[in-house]
């Protein structure tokens, strides 16, 4: 494989989570990447653009949605229940509706917070290539990153970190 | 800094490093005395691990269609896009081939009940091994065998799922010659919510080829045995 090739194959796990958060379920999610990996192979980024490749494909996935949301209204559909089928065998259901429940509190907020979010705090992004990545101000970033996690800490409940607690 | 400036942003600032330094000084000065500042700060970072844990990425499967998709462009001599036709599945297989990877006796038919997923699937050590060594009923790797038979010729085959994904699941049948599994019917069965079918309806190409290779029953896990290459 060429190195882009190579490349975008590592990429797939964050592209297909950022896909999926960006269009609220996994179903639109799976299309969305799809059509951002077709539109990838047939205009292949420039050598200088392969070490940002993330965010190149970020860009992509981020318009075809846009161009989507514009070429008709889309009712978002809520991410299906966890089915994981590779592994989580051993999880007892418990756990796993547990983490359903937190993964529905992120696709229940709009489609820019839940954007934003899985830039930043998912991804790592600096507000500074969030911004870019998403074509706002940087403050848009801060303001829409603040009112999601304003909303997500009211929705799920409270586990302190076992860094900042010590157990008896 | 006074209270009012200590809102929701600034928090993500100084959770996101992206405060400067003189704002932080002032920050964590005032974070050590407001008892409120600080249960605010560790409910974010709270749920940020929460979300971080239930979001966490997953390693790339071999059996994602999507990588089947980037690897089998990336064979192409000119670089582009297009889609294969059976003869392109041939050269890919060829190419695998001198490669190391054997695919052999690809086309069953002239048929397209093979494509190329299934193809660059079934050259996976992964699954040769699989269908090699699991019974009926068992899964491994995203792997899981449904049942087998034999061909009219005694030819051991086997139905067989592979999971790409959470989501996305691909059906093949498969008949064991010379050694190796060679695919004769692929179905990618695209994500879950579209691969429930009735048991009626649905999937005529799996179907239509156990037909076609009159196939015997399902074997019993006893009659399984004989074949199977457990190691």
């Amino acid at each position: 494989m060429t190195p882009f090739h190579d490349k975008l194959v590592g990429l797939l796990p964050r592209l297909r989570r950022f896909a999926q958060n960006l269009a609220g379920s996994i179903s639109d999610g799976e299309d969305l990447l799809h059509s951002a990996v077709e539109r990838a192979l047939k205009n292949e980024p420039a050598p200088n653009e392969l070490p940002h490749l993330d965010r190149w494909m970020f860009r992509v996935i981020k318009n075809l949605w846009i161009d989507e949301l514009r070429s008709k209204r889309r009712q978002n559909v809520p991410l299906e229940m966890v089915e994981d089928v590779m592994s989580d065998y051993n999880e007892n259901t418990e756990k796993r509706l547990d983490l359903e429940k937190i993964r529905r509190t992120l696709l229940g907020l709009p489609d820019d917070q839940r954007a934003v979010f899985t830039l930043v705090v998912l991804e790592g992004m600096s507000y500074q290539d969030c911004a870019t990545t998403l074509d706002i101000p940087t403050g848009t970033v801060m303001s829409r990153l603040s009112r999601a996690r304003s909303s997500i800490a009211a929705k799920i409940s409270y586990e302190p970190l076992k860094t900042a607690t010590r157990k008896t | 800094m006074n209270n009012s400036e200590l809102n929701d942003e600034l928090i993500c600032m100084y959770l996101d490093g992206e405060m400067p330094k003189d704002q932080r000084d002032a920050f964590e000065h005032r974070l050590a005395q407001d008892a409120g500042l600080q249960a605010r700060l560790q409910r974010f970072r709270s749920s940020d691990q929460q979300l971080r844990d239930a979001f966490a990425v997953s390693d790339v499967s071999e059996f994602d269609p999507l990588v089947t998709r980037i690897k089998s462009t990336s064979f192409s001599s000119d670089g582009s896009a297009k889609t294969r036709s059976k003869f392109g599945v041939i050269a890919l297989a060829l190419a695998a081939s001198m490669t190391g990877v054997m695919i052999g006796g690809i086309v069953w038919n002239s048929k397209t009940t093979v494509n190329e997923s299934g193809v660059n699937i079934l050259a996976s050590d992964t699954l040769q091994n699989s269908l090699n060594q699991l019974q009926s009923g068992e899964s491994r790797n995203g792997v899981e065998v449904v049942l087998s038979f034999r061909k009219n010729d005694k030819t051991p085959c086997r139905l067989f799922e592979v999971s790409h994904s959470k989501t996305i699941k691909s059906e093949g049948v498969s008949c064991r010659e010379n050694g190796r599994w060679q695919l004769v019917a692929w179905f990618d069965k695209g994500s879950s919510e579209e691969a429930y079918r009735p048991a009626s309806g649905g999937n005529s190409i799996i179907d239509e080829a156990i037909d076609r290779i009159d196939a015997t029953g399902p074997l019993s896990l006893e009659q399984e045995k004989e074949f199977l290459l457990k190691k």
